[in-house]
């Protein structure tokens, strides 16, 4: 148990010091998850909506299609996009193996399907009633969209931040994809995520501790506000 | 008096209209949930200012033709015509001419006013404008004084007067109403249809009432439609309907029943005696105590008619404890319809009526209406016609009585 | 709301018109499976009856990589009543467990710091075991014209000086001990946005750096054993003799299982397994064994 303090003191010390390669690191963590969640809710929510509003002939495949995607390994995502952005893949003349942008596409396909399910979920649960009702009193097809997705704006909410969640969490696909690469003690593509793996296989508990806590820190945060917004999921309406 | 008027700028559509058309006029509508037609209209029509009634039963497709009706579904087949336009689901602004009121409508979290104000801020309004007419419109249906009052603190009758208020506040061409009291308490359902009638009777919407209860349809419509399993079986007046039903469901969903309200005079023993508002004095089982209001309800199939067997009519009723039929009444036969089996008779009571027990008739000042339905033999033996002097009769326990509580806020 | 009763009463004809019989049996038929998978395990334990222990073998990636492990566990443990558990890190990290008691036995290759740790004591008795090389691999382009040159560290300075695209090892794995002792006679400290730790195993290290592009050194055995995989890259630099890459025992002092670690250190430095196991290993798919026994020498 000594191993545990010991790591956990030198990693309070590391993060008070401000070490330069776990700020980077943190940083882009942050910024690879940030940038998957935005597109992942640019096509999730979309999607979702249309899927949460509409019945159409292929909506139990399309709908099992994205639960599916948000119960997929995402280490298979991971394996998938690889292959993809290898040299002997598809796109493997992009060239974007081992960079920002391929950690990016991998956590992409991570969290957009989490925001569209989500979506698809909470956007459902809202009473036809109340579209048809807009509709009635002279919306446009768009306002009426408008107030359906704002009756379900909670949900809307924690689906962004249960994908935000999967994304920085992730540490198979991202190891896969991104190689945890450095450069003279400069993070190139390390995640706080495959940060850790590698430094524990070092034997370098400190800093691996060190980005344990920030990301414990992180996963805490996020838990509080989906739990927080949880709460704030009232009816937002009456019914006479 | 009309006092509603239509401003172009509310409708939001061109408000134009081709000379001598009519408000809404569908035609070959159909309509199918998988292999089931729901609705199929061959042709419908709602002329301008009116207000049309579509009655039936549960089931029949009402909610379905009104979504039709009122562009907010697609029909499989057919057309619609707003005042000689043709217009579809796709068409925002034939849409904005039209409002609808549902029957459990949504109301938002806030006061009165947001809430009126929720159709309002799909169209460019100017707000001082909109206030205005918010006012106004609150005026009109009774809310007034509620205007900042949170919606979570009023009655069913007040969610429901808000919802009218929203709807009204667009300064519709056509106004939907779909089951509009059906929501309601009974109690409150005939306050809220007296107030209904007040208001569309001072709009010069046309209005689209779905309904299910014929004493609605009777109150408030110009014109009543009668749809059974998707199509309209009748179209007429309310007069020609109900009294004229062209089919035993017609027939049947008309009902026609005879509804007074009175106040409790006495109570022996669980016998009550209700003088009527047209002053007539009815025997009935009820555990009510004097003084307080009820309403009567008589099916017409309880009504017994008998031809006054003695010349003096004064004298007929002497003597009416040789049968249980507490209640007779005379009076002249206004109208006869028949339809299949049965005849339909509407009887206009003259006020005389015997009260059990005592000797003399008694004269009472008070008219009323009985309708009443007898069998078409029964009907030829007495020789039903109208002008005949009847005696009509209903035993106390067949009548079925409600109270009538006044002075609870709706 | 008619479209969502539609889509529930579909639903609830296709269960019926399936059947309850149907849904039940294939439930049973999945947990069938399932409980035969697990049951594979329970079935191996009861055949062999013997009682085991666990021993804890520290090694490097490099020696998983290559594959040997799969040759020498299951016949140590036909010999000896024990259940290895291989565990493959750096050597760094392999010490490193070594010196918690968290390893019984290690087999690793970073001579300075095994000399380290001997010295601390942590260590009871310390063999020589095998040998093999390490090598300087590449893309086929060699963009730093390193082909063919006899020393390792100019071949290494050339890359330094054309600034090509390196990946490192960056972890206390022996191999990573061994480019910096390069790096060092060559008198050059890499750094710059061409030099790129990758933090991981041989295995993966080589896989960057076919994908990338790039120069890494390696030790021969991972390189053959995945040379399929890594199409892109080539054998630049062997040869030389600071490029040899020395494998030693090391019996834990705190180790839990001291028996069965000392059994495994007589048994991998006996004659017949260094030249039956580890001399054969590698010979019929590459013509040359990957590591070459040397229990005997002293280095």
């Amino acid at each position: 148990m000594e191993i545990f303090w010991q790591a956990l003191r030198d990693a309070v010390v590391l993060l008070a010091r401000g070490d330069p390669y776990v700020c980077e690191v943190m940083w882009m963590s942050v910024q690879v998850a940030g940038l998957a969640t935005v597109l992942g809710m640019v096509v999730g929510i979309p999607l979702g909506t249309w899927l949460g509003i509409r019945k159409f002939r292929g909506w139990g495949a399309a709908a099992t299609v994205l639960n599916v995607g948000m119960m997929l390994p995402p280490v298979a995502v991971g394996l998938f996009v690889f292959l993809l952005l290898s040299r002997q893949g598809l796109l493997g003349s992009l060239g974007l193996l081992y960079s920002p942008t391929a950690m990016v596409v991998a956590e992409f396909f991570i969290a957009a399907p989490v925001v569209g399910a989500i979506t698809m979920s909470g956007v459902g649960s809202v009473p036809r009633e109340v579209r048809l009702q807009a509709l009635a009193l002279g919306a446009s097809r768009w306002q009426s969209l408008w107030v359906v997705l704002r009756e379900a704006r909670v949900t809307l909410l924690s689906a962004v931040v249960a994908g935000f969640g999967a994304a920085i969490s992730e540490v198979g696909a991202v190891m896969m994809v991104g190689g945890n690469l450095s450069s003279g003690g400069h993070n190139l593509t390390g995640t706080m995520t495959t940060a850790i793996v590698a430094l524990v296989r070092q034997g370098e508990y400190a800093q691996a501790m060190a980005f344990a806590v920030i990301l414990l820190v992180i996963a805490f945060a996020i838990t509080l506000a989906l739990t927080y917004l949880q709460r704030g999921i009232r009816r937002r309406w009456l019914q006479s | 008096m009309r006092i509603w008027g239509l401003s172009r700028e509310a409708s939001g559509g061109s408000g134009d209209r081709a000379p001598g058309s009519s408000a809404i006029e569908a035609g070959d509508l159909v309509k199918k949930y998988g292999a089931r037609t729901v609705v199929k209209v061959d042709s419908f029509r709602v002329e301008p200012g009116e207000v049309l009634a579509v009655l039936g039963p549960n089931g029949a497709g009402k909610s379905t033709l009104f979504r039709l009706l009122a562009l907010l579904e697609k029909p499989d087949h057919g057309w619609i015509r707003y005042f000689g336009k043709e217009v579809s689901v796709r068409d925002l602004n034939a849409r904005r001419r039209t409002a609808a009121v549902f029957q459990r409508p949504i109301l938002f979290q806030g006061t009165v006013r947001k809430n009126v104000e929720f159709g309002l801020s799909f169209r460019r309004f100017a707000r001082k404008d909109a206030r205005r007419k918010i006012d106004e419109v609150l005026e009109l249906v009774g809310l007034a004084d509620l205007r900042e009052a949170d919606v979570r603190t009023l009655s069913g009758g007040e969610l429901q007067r808000v919802a009218l208020a929203r709807a009204l506040v667009l300064e519709p061409e056509i106004l939907f109403l779909d089951e509009p009291t059906s929501n309601l308490d009974i109690t409150l359902r005939r306050r809220f249809r007296e107030d209904l009638r007040r208001v569309v009777e001072s709009l010069a919407s046309t209005v689209v009432l779905i309904t299910h209860d014929r004493a609605e349809a009777l109150a408030l419509a110009n014109r009543v439609a009668v749809i059974k399993e998707g199509t309209i079986v009748q179209v007429g007046t309310p007069d020609e309907v109900f009294l004229q039903p062209k089919t035993d469901f017609v027939a049947d969903l008309t009902g026609a029943e005879t509804t007074w309200r009175g106040k409790v005079v006495s109570n022996r023993e669980g016998l009550c005696t209700i003088r009527t508002q047209a002053d007539l004095l009815v025997d009935v089982v009820a555990d009510l105590s004097p003084g307080e209001e009820a309403v009567l309800s008589i099916r017409p199939e309880d009504v017994s008619l008998s031809l006054p067997t003695n010349a003096v009519p004064a004298l007929e009723l002497r003597g009416t404890s040789l049968t249980s039929v507490r209640n007779r009444w005379l009076g002249e036969v206004a109208k006869v319809a028949a339809y299949g089996a049965l005849v339909r008779a509407e009887v206009r009571l003259n006020g005389t009526q015997g009260v059990a027990g005592s000797r003399a008739p008694v004269r009472l000042g008070g008219e009323g209406e009985v309708i009443c339905v007898v069998t078409r033999a029964s009907a030829d033996e007495l020789g039903l016609r109208p002008g005949l002097q009847v005696v009509a009769g209903v035993k106390a326990a067949a009548i079925s009585v409600m109270p009538a509580e006044s002075g609870v806020r709706l | 709301m008619e479209d969502s009763r539609q889509g529930g009463r579909v639903l609830g004809l296709a269960i019926r018109r399936w059947g309850f019989a149907l849904h039940a049996a294939l439930l049973a038929v999945l947990v069938l499976a399932l409980m035969a998978v697990a049951g594979c395990g329970e079935v191996a334990a009861i055949t062999s009856e013997v009682p085991r222990s666990d021993l804890v073998l520290a090694s490097t990636t490099s020696t998983q990589d290559a594959g040997l492990f799969e040759v020498l566990i299951p016949a140590f443990e036909a010999e000896y009543p024990y259940r290895v558990k291989v565990i493959a890190v750096g050597s760094g990290e392999a010490l490193a467990l070594g010196s918690t008691g968290d390893a019984d036995v290690l087999l690793v290759h970073s001579p300075a710091a095994e000399d380290a740790f001997m010295q601390k004591g942590l260590g009871l008795e310390r063999r020589p075991v095998m040998y093999n090389d390490f090598i300087v691999v590449g893309p086929e382009t060699d963009p730093a014209k390193i082909k063919g040159m006899n020393s390792a560290a100019a071949a290494f300075a050339r890359i330094a000086g054309a600034e090509a695209l390196f990946f490192s090892r960056g972890d206390h794995s022996g191999t990573y001990d061994k480019e910096l002792s390069l790096w060092g006679a060559a008198g050059i400290a890499p750094q710059g946005n061409w030099y790129r730790s990758t933090g991981q195993g041989m295995g993966e290290t080589l896989t960057i750096a076919d994908q990338a592009g790039g120069y890494t050194l390696s030790d021969r055995a991972t390189y053959l054993g995945k040379r399929n995989a890594l199409p892109n890259l080539q054998i630049l630099v062997e040869g030389d003799d600071v490029l040899f890459n020395q494998y030693h025992i090391i019996v834990v002092k705190n180790a839990r299982n001291l028996p069965g670690a000392r059994d495994f250190a007589n048994w991998i430095v006996s004659a017949r397994v260094q030249n039956e196991l580890i001399g054969a290993f590698g010979v019929e798919r590459f013509g040359q064994p990957l590591f070459v026994p040397n229990a005997g020498e002293e280095n």
